[in-house]
């Protein structure tokens, strides 16, 4: 076990590097200069030259790239143009509340979508399977920024049991978590749908009865285990793109998340902001792809046993 | 005679397509609503005026109510608000639709080229799209609109690029598919072009795929554009996108509900339309399903 997570750990740092460098690449593709947009108009030429050296912005691509590797090792990601925190202080303060937000509505998602996916498939074509795949389908075309705003309406403007803006309390999350949780629960409940469906067919559930399990034990220890390995990835792989996607739920809800940091900064063409935002966002993202493919060793003695 | 026989293959695969497709009611229900989507935006110019209804703005006529002149009220700026959300279709379909054309023709392009060759083509187009999907789909879009600002081009380009990368694997993996079947063998045997075989062999027969995720990526990608332009960073009001509706609304959506209800709803009708339509072709194209 230990030889295949060192493996995978070694294996993310190419990766990471690809990563910082395809982010780097593009923010650093921006059309027009850096230093006559913080300096104005009415800036003169020497003025933007002296802030283009002291930003560093005069330096060949290559150098600048290796530069800003060098710092980040180091826990420096710049300072902001527009405000000088440190943007390393500001993802430190803020990057709480996203994560909290992306695991309350991963934990939502689990919790709901992989029970209701079962019971989808195991009674497959009854009247509660043809409720899920319809209302599945519904949710996964509702925007979840729209639907947050129809819950602050019904729930907090109407009836006002829950607080509508703010991080102030676990109560601030409740409807955010919901909300974000939108994004990824018709995937999942498909995805364990589809998957139960494939397995339940197979003849080692054949076995599983003939041998006298109880059909609960079928369904849990046969049919489940073995569709866990999609349904892992289909998590892992929304937990991302909640991560990713959250800049719209901190908007409606007014979170100070990341998400919103990143927007902010995108908005105020603050470059450093923006690319540390981004660049952590991601790192979490490739640890998150790490995770899961640890956890299908855990599920799956066979993918183990390959890197013996 | 040999066109003829062509003619009579080609109806006969489309004909089974549209036969799986018509039994399910879901795909007909979002094929027909899609397909109205599409007339309303091509033709919202004639069905409102853009500049007296969806511009214009009359503060002296905010937040009427549901009437006979204006069917779902007015917004914050006195404008009709179904003029609004019906210009608005236009603008999302556009978006939503280019945006995808562009993708399946990059991603076209590259999935081909790479299953066709193989060995390192194959090898150096599959690790860029490995990094260019080592981020969330929306955030890759969210770093090229950073980069390149914001304008409806930009955003056009930002969810293209974004969606490339899922294209070329689907066509990629459909192809290699079919690579090894005899008629491909046929084809180099009488000398086909590369180019031919791909264009006119290949493709043809691993098309199906490609379909499915253009209609579900066209829905997805319409979401996109709303939640980009919701939070401020794709099209920007006064142009009706239905993001840009509500993320101007919002403020007054305490008082006057239907101003954020309704552009929503748009939305919903427009990806559920699709979303269904996509899941009726799935069905209609996968080969374990035909018979």
């Amino acid at each position: 076990m230990m030889k295949y997570i060192s493996k995978r750990l070694l294996m993310l740092i190419p990766v990471l590097l690809a990563v910082i460098f395809l982010v780097f690449s593009i923010l650093n593709l921006v059309p027009g200069d850096t230093a006559q947009l913080l300096l104005g108009i009415t800036a003169s030429a020497e003025d933007i030259e002296q802030l283009n050296h002291e930003l560093g912005l005069d330096k060949p691509f290559f150098v600048r790239f290796f530069d800003y590797i060098f710092n980040l090792i180091q826990g420096d990601l710049g300072s902001s143009y527009k405000t000088n925190i440190p943007v390393w202080d500001e993802i430190v303060a803020r990057f709480p509340v996203t994560l909290k937000l992306s695991v309350l509505a991963i934990s939502i998602t689990v919790f709901i979508g992989i029970p209701v996916g079962m019971i989808s498939a195991v009674r497959q074509y009854s009247f509660m399977d043809h409720i899920c795949v319809v209302s599945t389908l519904t949710l996964c075309s509702i925007p979840s920024f729209w639907l947050g705003l129809m819950l602050v309406l019904l729930l907090s403007v109407k009836f006002g049991l829950l607080p509508a803006m703010g991080i102030g309390s676990l109560q601030h999350y409740v409807l955010p978590s919901i909300t974000a949780s939108s994004v990824t629960l018709g995937t999942v409940i498909r995805m364990t749908r589809s998957s139960m469906l494939e397995t339940l067919r197979q003849d080692y559930m054949v076995t599983a009865r003939a041998k006298g399990c109880s059909e609960n034990s079928a369904i849990f220890n046969h049919a489940l285990r073995n569709a866990m390995l999609p349904i892992v990835t289909t998590i892992g792989v929304n937990l991302g793109i909640l991560l990713g996607g959250t800049f719209v739920i901190e908007t409606v809800f007014t979170m100070p998340g990341l998400g919103a940091y990143i927007v902010d900064a995108i908005k105020m063409r603050d470059m450093p902001a923006v690319m540390g935002g981004i660049i952590v966002l991601a790192t979490v993202f490739c640890l998150i792809n790490l995770i899961v493919d640890l956890f299908y060793a855990l599920i799956d003695p066979r993918v183990l046993e390959s890197y013996k | 005679m040999k066109n003829n026989s062509k003619s009579i293959r080609r109806k006969s695969q489309l004909h089974i397509i549209w036969n799986k497709l018509s039994k399910n009611k879901s795909a007909v229900v979002g094929l027909i609503v899609a397909i109205t989507l599409m007339f309303i935006a091509v033709f919202a110019g004639l069905i409102v005026n853009y500049e007296k209804e969806v511009i214009n703005q009359n503060i002296s006529n905010r937040f009427q109510a549901y009437s006979k002149e204006h069917i779902l009220g007015t917004d914050m700026y006195g404008r009709d608000l179904l003029a609004r959300i019906i210009y608005g279709a236009r603008l999302s379909m556009y978006i939503g639709t280019v945006s995808v054309l562009f993708s399946a023709l990059f991603g076209l392009m590259l999935g081909s080229v790479s299953a066709y060759y193989g060995g390192k083509t194959d090898n150096i187009i599959m690790r860029v799209m490995d990094i260019l999907q080592s981020l969330p789909q929306v955030m890759l879009a969210l770093t090229i609109v950073a980069a390149l600002g914001q304008s409806n081009e930009n955003i056009i380009i930002a969810l293209s690029v974004s969606g490339i990368p899922a294209f070329t694997r689907i066509i990629r993996s459909s192809i290699i598919s079919v690579r090894n079947m005899e008629y491909i063998e046929a084809a180099h045997s009488y000398a086909c072009s590369d180019f031919r075989i791909i264009l006119k062999h290949i493709l043809p027969n691993s098309i199906g795929p490609l379909i499915v995720q253009s209609t579900m990526s066209i829905g997805r990608n319409i979401m996109n554009v709303a939640g980009l332009s919701f939070v401020g960073l794709g099209v920007r009001p006064p142009l009706p996108e239905w993001g840009a509706m509500l993320s101007e609304a919002r403020q007054y959506m305490r008082y006057y509900p239907n101003i954020v209800i309704w552009p929503g709803i748009a939305i919903v009708v427009t990806v559920l339309a699709f979303n269904l339509l996509g899941d009726g072709l799935r069905d209609a194209l996968d080969p374990r399903l035909r018979n």
